[in-house]
């Protein structure tokens, strides 16, 4: 899990591959990115009272649109908090993957927002 | 066109549900197991059934298996006869779900991330066939 990788999406293979038109593939995923702030709220809140139905929940949330709309950075980070939870991890892990999930999600804000801009 | 009932939790993969079947079909949607049961109801009552519904499993309030069992038991009180309801395609992360899903009446599945091509080529297929039926 690299935080560091940087984030670039190909938006007309994407889209293609998806048979979607590219505008409506940045508007989806710019709809989703900027939701994830709130969704990491809630995983958030979940943590703190180590609600893991409700932290699965979210995770799951994140991971069926993440994966629908090609966006493999965050699903992968996803994934390996998804795993750990599943796995029983003590709740600092845990954390680390949030932080992780945390920081992949804001460059993703900001890459999006900037593709947005230019369409 | 056709009409496609999408039941899923999450806007962002209605949204993107729709825009893949946006040359085939009109599509409603359902953001939680009450509004699919609602929609599903009211297109009974208007004559106006659906060609085919996308249910998604993981849901608010009523799980999509459950919706699916409602759906079933209601088409049998008015007679209609497995296989001759409405096409549900069920959409789900969980291949372990399918099992339960067939023996609840489902007629296709499609695995999350979901595959455009096995999609409509799933969906092409249970249309076809309702069109010849």
């Amino acid at each position: 899990m690299d935080s560091s990788t940087p984030i670039s999406i190909d938006v007309k293979q994407v889209s293609e591959e998806l048979r979607i038109r590219p505008e409506m593939y940045v508007k989806i995923a710019s709809s989703f990115v900027n939701s994830l702030s709130g969704k990491l709220k809630i995983l958030s809140d979940a943590m703190s009272i180590d609600d893991r139905d409700q932290m699965r929940m979210t995770l799951h949330e994140i991971k069926g649109t993440a994966g629908n709309l090609r966006l493999r950075n965050l699903s992968a980070v996803e994934s390996v908090m998804h795993e750990a939870l599943k796995a029983g991890e003590s709740q600092s892990r845990l954390t680390q993957y949030f932080e992780a999930l945390r920081r992949e999600s804001e460059k993703l804000q900001l890459y999006m927002n900037a593709l947005s801009a230019r369409n | 066109m056709h009409k496609i009932l999408i039941v899923d939790d999450n806007f962002e993969n209605r949204m993107l549900l729709a825009e893949i079947l946006r040359e085939i079909a009109v599509c409603d949607f359902a953001a939680t197991g009450k509004e699919a049961i609602e929609a599903y109801n009211m297109s009974t009552t208007r004559q106006s059934p659906y060609s085919l519904i996308l249910l998604d499993i993981e849901l608010p309030e009523v799980n999509g298996l459950e919706i699916l069992y409602r759906i079933r038991e209601s088409e049998k009180a008015a007679g209609i006869a497995l296989g001759d309801g409405v096409p549900i395609i069920i959409v789900t992360a969980y291949e372990k779900r399918f099992v339960e899903a067939f023996n609840k009446g489902c007629d296709d599945y499609i695995l999350k991330p979901i595959d455009t091509d096995v999609l409509l080529n799933k969906i092409a297929a249970i249309l076809e066939k309702n069109d010849t039926a």
